[in-house]
């Protein structure tokens, strides 16, 4: 290296005693990756924010009596699905994380996806097809008002497939509804489950960041534009902040994930009427229907890679309530089976307490168990 | 599923964490910290575990998990920045405070004219355009070709040469003038 290269030496002495990881920081990365098994795209952040800085091999457990006992059992504690969600009566379960116990899936009795549905798209998927739906969404939603949370109850999230077996996969999420700070994940992929509580250090340090598109607090809501033009105006401008260069839509489709998943039971009919028209919007949407055990959905889909990537992100409607129902993650013909299609139910439960970790994590083998 | 639960095997996700995590925590725990490093390193592999089936199944994988780690650590930029500011005002560096405090060497001539350099680096590197400081450290930290980076930041190569060219003119002046004083 040349005298000429003083630049690069000096850069390369900066902030060298960095260079090596503290003991089991990569091992403890790896593992936190076990838990990373790729599902819907882009639906990774809530499960980092509520990990992030947290020894994941404490987590990953299957808690089986213990999550139960904290989550409450679902039948009875306020919960609500999207109305009109297929009523599954005598439908077998969903590959319950717990003890065996049906009692925490569904959130409220008759909500249950069935398992294994017949499930078909209508193909054909078309811009003027996602304008008109969200149009006709937006007029159906009219009448869902805001779900209350009773006091000391926090917002419950559950989203699942429609497969049993080593192909389930069920996410729950307790969030904080005024902070729409996450305070527990539990996560079932097969026959593993991953249950990731908060720290009060986490949840802090969530809340203290500003309220945005990644924490829709109904603040932020109530400060977006109603009109749809100015809210995409709006979310551009945001998208080109956060992804300088990056195309705006893309991203904004992407990063929606948080406001339109956990924020969606706290809409307005305004607030929901500005965001189906400003996504509709955006050119490169389309939209088709489709049917999940002969209920009637809409499918509104972004290719987000149009050269490449295997599948296409979507979201979810339930035609007749006009409520978000999930998302899915078909293939580029907009084909749905069980397995790529996640429904998603919404209710309230009791704040889960916070995770008390200890500083230095366990082994990661032998962390997980199966049920 | 290995005898740690791991999912990721099948995809051969581990051997590419095994082979390429330290390097990229090297990268990112320099701009930013060990303990943000560790998020992202980790945000850097989900990220591209997600998109696994747009890269060239044969091409080196390296660059374009700098170029995922990269679009990470920019949500950190003002983190990033801040500490680089006060390392350039204090003379402290915030995310070496630990290891300076217990290295008996921080009192001695050698390691008072290194804290000086990093002082001047940090100056530097904060002013850097963001687009700039990512193609700099991708060179000299992360040892990227100009064509890795380019593939990396999916920037065309002659933007690449020139970010780089202009980040590197300013730190050997403010390098230059630091020597003559």
């Amino acid at each position: 290296m040349s005298t000429d290269d003083k630049d690069l030496l000096a850069l390369r002495e900066f902030r060298g005693a960095l260079d090596a990881p503290p003991e089991g920081v990569l091992v403890k990365g790896r593992y936190r990756l076990a838990g990373g098994e790729y599902r819907p795209p882009a639906r990774r952040r809530q499960w980092l924010l509520a990990t992030a800085g947290a020894a994941a091999a404490l987590a990953v457990v299957v808690g089986a009596a213990v999550a139960v006992k904290e989550a409450g059992g679902p039948a009875g504690d306020g919960g609500q699905a999207p109305a009109g969600r297929p009523a599954t009566s005598g439908a077998p379960t969903t590959g319950a994380p717990t003890n065996g116990k049906p009692a925490d899936i569904p959130v409220a009795i008759g909500t249950r996806a069935p398992l294994n549905a017949k499930v078909s798209g209508d193909g054909g998927a078309t811009h003027a097809k996602a304008v008109a739906a969200m149009d006709r969404l937006a007029d159906a939603g009219a009448s869902a008002q805001p779900m209350p949370v009773p006091a000391g109850q926090v917002l419950y999230v559950k989203t699942y497939n429609l497969t049993a077996g080593e192909q389930a996969y069920i996410h729950e999420l307790w969030m904080d509804p005024v902070t729409m700070v996450t305070l527990r994940v539990r996560r079932t992929d097969g026959t593993q489950t991953m249950d990731a509580p908060s720290t009060q250090a986490e949840i802090d340090q969530a809340a203290a960041t500003p309220a945005g598109m990644y924490r829709p607090t109904a603040q932020f809501l109530a400060g977006l534009p109603t009109d749809p033009g100015r809210l995409l105006t709006y979310w551009r401008q945001w998208a080109q902040t956060e992804y300088p260069g990056r195309p705006a839509d893309s991203m904004i489709w992407k990063d929606a994930f948080e406001l339109i998943d956990y924020s969606e039971p706290f809409w307005t009919p305004q607030q929901r009427a500005a965001i189906y028209k400003a996504l509709a919007k955006m050119p490169d949407v389309k939209a088709t229907t489709a049917k999940i055990d002969n209920r009637p959905y809409d499918l509104v889909c972004m290719d987000r890679e149009p050269n490449g990537g295997g599948t296409v992100d979507c979201w979810l409607f339930d035609s007749a309530t006009g409520r978000h129902a999930g998302s899915a993650w078909p293939s580029k013909n907009l084909a749905l089976n069980p397995g790529n299609v996640g429904l998603i139910d919404y209710g309230t439960q009791p704040r889960p307490a916070p995770a008390v970790r200890p500083s230095n994590p366990p082994k990661p083998s032998g962390s997980v168990r199966t049920k | 599923m290995d005898p740690e639960g791991n999912l990721l095997i099948a995809d051969g996700f581990t051997a590419l964490y095994d082979r390429h995590a330290r390097a990229l925590y090297r990268y990112c725990a320099r701009r930013v910290g060990p303990d943000l490093a560790e998020d992202a390193v980790a945000q850097t592999f989900l990220v591209a575990y997600e998109k696994r089936h747009t890269v060239d199944p044969g091409a080196d994988p390296l660059p374009w998990l700098f170029g995922i780690a990269t679009n990470v650590l920019f949500r950190h930029r003002r983190d990033e920045v801040r500490g680089y500011r006060a390392l350039a005002r204090t003379g402290a560096d915030p995310l070496l405070v630990r290891v300076s405090a217990e290295s008996h060497a921080a009192r001695t001539d050698e390691r008072v004219d290194a804290g000086q350099r990093a002082r001047l680096v940090a100056r530097v590197l904060a002013k850097l355009p963001a687009r700039q400081r990512d193609v700099l450290l991708l060179f000299a930290v992360a040892d990227l070709s100009y064509a890795e980076i380019a593939e990396a930041l999916h920037l065309p190569l002659g933007t690449v040469q020139s970010a780089l060219h202009r980040a590197r003119t300013k730190l050997r002046k403010a390098l230059d003038e630091a020597e003559r004083r």
